[in-house]
Order: structure tokens, then C-alpha cells, then sequence
């Protein structure tokens, strides 16, 4: 994004002639582009800025990189990508070593918020936001075209995405992770935070995972979805409304067991899925290590793997 | 960014709107001369020849497509003969004079042949999945290993590598699922005993200590009762090691 002056200006006069045309044709609305530059914070103001990507005729990628504070990123009408920062609310876990502690204001002085500094950068059409301080929190809103690659981290904070299609990757180490009306394929985990996806579209062929240590795995995913499924809860239980086929291949580390759930069949509430070693009968060693749950839906398809240490696994039918 | 430094250009009385517009077309401009290939389209294609092959070497699962398997079988002979005729005519023109095995071998050692090739064409597919961005992607080549029949060194190497190094979790987890059927090995003992101690993710380590019990790696005792007694470990990860000690103990 490093425009030298000289063959800016050089241009210029052969633009002007083509500047209309192009941008008429190709977005009759244009975006309104509010590129208000970043300024200083006051009290909980938004910095506000857009970047473009270099080539918007392609899906670009999104990458946030941050320590303290919020993620949400928004699907919408648009072309270019709007990010507003502000200062991380306070819910947030206080992080460690904070240098200065926390005092009221002197007498008759109040305190003022300074913003944090962030850089954003794009090359090749990705725009990366990486935030400077790991102390001072942000907590970023930002608006993408719907068709948009994301991969988003934080550590203490949240993560939300809203009706984006793309490959999705997203992770929180003490936040949750919810996911609604997304595309695309997703690879999510959190450490501490509940889970909760709704996938409204699939791309055929792609893998997916959501995993967390000690929250839940919600999953919605849609109903005709051709996939291989691995489920797995160490501490907890797994719930699925799938017709889930218990399938045995060459790739299942397991494959000497042979399990039968008695289910009742054309029953729509959701079934649970029990362990799976407490139905082996042969109950060897290795299964009772190897709890994960293999099964096929719609006829199987990519691996898509569900698993928690501490929480339940939700596979819902979606619409 | 650039917007500011074309605000701050621009003499009064020139809107600062029409100059976004020149910045656009400036941008499109940029964009005109970098043609890219169409990555994804040749990678649609290439599994499309792939799934269609896997199709002939799985006999325990009739396809009831068996037109489109036929076709599909069809297109993956067209392109095997054909890479087949291409490294043999390159082979033929630098060796000069060489015996042309088309003529003269076996339809047998042909077939071999093909199909030795067609193992290193999908060891080199998932090798190139596991490089790259998406880490959807990299599970996919972790999990297309488990189809090849006899991986090379290098395959496990790669899977090690991703175990090790990968920055995504998920694909982390991956690799211990696909790096199972290894287990005999001794640079995955080595390997899986380093990672559980060097792991910053809690839920790799409490797979690697499964897969320590599920392969019963008595050498991992000595790093399962340090990660056991170590205060920093996360709770679970201690409380996990412990009964992995127990398992193997």
C-alpha cells in the first residue's frame, strides 16, 4: 500500500480520464468510505478507518492478532473493510503485571483514555491488524464483504462472526467463540470459552474442527451435509439429531470395535450418544483410551472434528 | 492510510471524493498487471483426477455412480498414460538410445510402474496440503496421509513438522490422529515424548498422553511424572499425565 508520489501524479492525468467509468460501472452504490484517520480515543469513542483490497474481484482474508480484547466481524454490502477500535470494555481479566496500579484521579483532575496503537497493514489482499500493546485492551467491530477469509486471535477476549463466507480461523484462549450464519469451512478452538457455530453453508471437500478444552462444542451444521464426523468429550457427553452412521474405514485408529447404539429409530428428539466404550464389550485397553466417536452423515465426506476435555459436544441439524 | 497522504496533497476546491476515485482506479491499475493462476481451480481439478482413482483402489465400497465412476476412471487413464508417455519421452531424449520399456516390458511392470507413481503423485499432494496457508487445508493433507499405503520417511517427517510446529491446534491434533499408525517408529516415540512437554496447548498435550497409553510408550514415564508434578501445567494436563503414568505403570 506504499504509493510513491511520482508515478502517482503521473497517472493522474490518465486516470482522470478513465476514474469515472470504472467506478460507475463496478459499484453503482459506491461504499461510503468514512476514512476518518485513527484519533485519539475519548472515552470509549470508536477510531474508525477502511482499508481496500488490493483486489476486491477476489475474496480477501482478514487477519487480527491481539492479546486483550474483543473480535467481532461482520459479513456486510460492501467492498472494502471497515474496522472500529475502542478500548476494550471492562470485563476483561485484568491482565498480569500492570506497571501502575490502578489510584483515582488526583483532585480536580480527570483521566483521559489513550488510544492504543494498532497497525493495519494489506499486502496481496490481505489486510492484517496486529495490535502493538499486550496490555491495553481493544476491542475491534469490523465489517467485511460477505465473501471474506478470516483468521482471528485473541487471548483474552471474544471472538463473534456474523454471516461471513470463507475459510474461517478462529481462536481464544479465554473467550468464547460464536460463530452465526457462516460459510465457508471453519477451523475454531478456545482453551476456556463455550463454542457455538451455526454453519449455514459447507465448502464440499473441506475440513473442519471446533475444539475446546473446558467449554462446550455447539455446532449447527446444515442438514444435507456430506461429512465424516469425530466426536468426542472426555468429561462430559455428545448430542447429536444427525442420523449418524458408525462407520468403521482404514483411517479409523480403532478399528476393532464395534459398536451398536441402540437408538430409537425415526425418533426426532435429539439422541444422545453414549461413550462408546461403555457399549464395547470387548472392552480392551485401547478403547477405553480412544473414545472418539466416528460416524458418517449424509453419506460421509471431509473429517469434521468436534471435541472438548471438560464440556458436552452439540451436533445440531440446521435448516 | 493512503487517503490521508492524499488529503494532505490535495489544493482546496478539489474534492476529496473524486480523489478517492482516482485512488480506486489507481488501485485497479495496480491490479491489471498481476495475473494470477487460478490455484484453486487447478487443485479442483487435480482432486477431482485423485478421487477418481482412489475409486479403483477401495473395491469394498461399490459406487452406485458406476457411469461417472467409468468416466472418471477413463480421465485418470487419459492423464496417467499421458504423464507416463511424457517422462518416458523425456527420459528417452537425455538417456539417448535407451530401450523404450513401452514395447518391451510387460503390461504387468507397467502398471506397477503407474502405480508407484501415482503413490508419490499423492504423497506429493498431501506434502504440498500440509504447506499450506488455510489450516483447513493442512488437516486435509494430514488426514489424506492416512490413505497412502506405505508413506515414506518424508511423509512422517512432515507430520512431526506439523506436530511441532504447526501454529493452528487443530491441525496439531491432527497430526497425533495421522502420526497413530507410526507409533513403532522411533523418531515419532521421540518426537511425540518432545511435544508434550514443549506443547502450549493443553489439549494436544492431553491427546499426546493418550496416545502415549493407547501405544503404550513406557519411555514417556519419566516426562508424564515431570508434566504430572509441574505446578505451571494446566490442571488437567497434571491430572491427565497422572493417569497416564497409572496406565503404563
Amino acid at each position: 500500500m506504499k504509493t510513491t508520489l511520482g508515478p502517482l501524479l503521473l497517472v493522474v492525468a490518465f486516470a482522470a480520464c478513465a476514474a469515472a467509468q470504472p467506478n460507475d460501472q463496478r459499484s453503482p452504490q459506491p461504499p461510503p468510505l468514512p476514512s476518518a484517520p485513527p484519533q485519539a480515543a475519548d472515552d470509549g469513542a470508536p477510531q474508525r478507518l477502511t482499508m481496500a483490497f488490493s483486489d476486491p474481484a477476489r475474496p480477501g482474508t482478514v487477519e487480527v492478532n491481539m492479546v486483550t480484547g474483543s473480535i467481532t466481524v461482520r459479513g456486510t454490502n460492501r467492498r472494502d473493510v471497515l474496522i472500529e477500535a475502542r478500548p476494550a470494555s471492562g470485563r476483561q481479566p485484568q491482565p498480569p503485571r500492570r506497571r501502575v496500579p490502578d489510584e483515582p484521579p488526583p483532585p480536580g483532575l480527570r483521566r483521559l483514555t489513550q488510544s492504543t496503537p494498532f497497525d493495519v497493514e494489506e499486502d496481496r489482499n490481505v489486510i492484517s491488524i496486529e495490535v502493538d500493546s499486550p496490555v491495553r485492551g481493544m476491542d475491534f467491530t469490523i465489517e467485511v464483504p460477505p465473501r471474506t477469509n478470516l483468521d482471528l486471535e485473541t487471548v483474552m477476549g471474544s471472538v463473534t462472526v456474523e454471516g461471513v463466507d470463507g475459510e474461517l480461523e478462529v481462536e481464544s484462549v479465554n473467550g468464547g467463540i460464536t460463530l452465526t450464519n457462516v460459510g465457508g469451512s471453519v477451523v475454531a478452538h478456545s482453551v476456556n470459552g463455550k463454542l457455538t457455530a451455526s454453519v449455514v453453508r459447507a465448502t464440499p471437500q473441506q475440513p473442519m474442527a471446533f475444539t475446546s478444552l473446558n467449554g462446550s462444542v455447539d455446532v449447527t451444521l446444515p442438514a444435507a451435509v456430506k461429512a465424516n464426523l469425530k466426536l468426542r468429550s472426555d468429561q462430559g457427553d455428545v448430542y447429536t439429531d444427525f442420523d449418524l452412521q458408525l462407520r468403521q474405514d482404514s483411517s479409523d485408529p480403532n478399528p476393532n470395535v464395534n459398536i451398536d447404539l441402540d437408538r430409537p429409530r425415526g425418533d426426532n428428539a435429539r439422541q444422545r450418544v453414549d461413550d462408546a466404550r461403555q457399549r464395547v464389550d470387548n472392552a480392551r485397553r485401547r478403547v477405553e483410551v480412544d473414545k472418539a466417536i466416528y460416524g458418517s452423515i449424509n453419506g460421509g465426506g471431509p473429517d469434521f472434528e468436534m471435541r472438548t476435555f471438560n464440556g458436552n459436544v452439540y451436533v445440531r441439524k440446521g435448516k | 492510510m493512503e487517503h490521508d497522504t492524499l488529503g494532505r496533497l490535495l489544493p482546496d476546491g478539489v474534492d476529496p471524493r473524486e480523489a478517492d476515485e482516482l485512488d480506486a482506479t489507481w488501485r485497479l491499475l495496480g491490479a491489471i498487471d498481476a495475473p494470477t493462476p487460478d490455484a484453486e481451480r487447478m487443485r479442483a481439478r487435480l482432486d477431482a483426477v485423485l478421487d477418481a482413482v482412489e475409486q479403483t483402489h477401495v473395491p469394498s465400497r461399490p459406487h452406485p455412480l458406476r457411469g461417472y465412476v467409468l468416466q472418471g476412471l477413463a480421465a485418470a487413464a487419459v492423464l496417467v498414460i499421458g504423464i507416463g508417455i511424457g517422462w518416458y519421452a523425456g527420459s528417452g531424449g537425455s538417456a539417448s538410445g535407451g530401450t523404450r520399456p513401452t514395447s518391451e516390458t510387460g503390461s504387468a511392470s507397467e502398471i506397477a510402474a503407474m502405480r508407484g507413481e501415482m503413490h508419490d503423485l499423492r504423497e506429493m499432494v498431501s506434502l504440498s496440503l500440509m504447506q499450506q496457508q488455510s489450516a483447513s487445508e493442512r488437516i486435509k493433507g494430514v488426514t489424506w496421509t492416512g490413505q497412502l499405503d506405505r508413506p515414506s520417511g518424508e511423509i512422517v517427517s512432515a507430520l512431526l513438522d506439523g506436530l511441532m510446529h504447526d501454529p493452528n491446534v487443530n491441525v496439531r491434533l491432527a497430526t497425533i490422529d495421522a502420526l497413530e499408525r507410526f507409533a513403532s517408529r522411533e523418531d515419532v516415540r521421540r518426537g511425540t515424548i518432545q511435544a508434550v512437554q514443549s506443547q502450549s496447548s493443553p489439549l494436544v498435550q492431553i491427546a499426546l498422553i493418550d496416545f502415549m497409553v493407547k501405544t503404550n510408550e513406557r519411555e514417556s514415564a519419566d516426562t508424564l511424572r515431570r508434566l504430572a508434578m509441574d505446578p505451571q501445567v494446566n490442571d488437567a494436563v497434571r491430572a491427565r499425565a497422572a493417569w497416564g503414568l497409572q496406565q503404563l505403570g
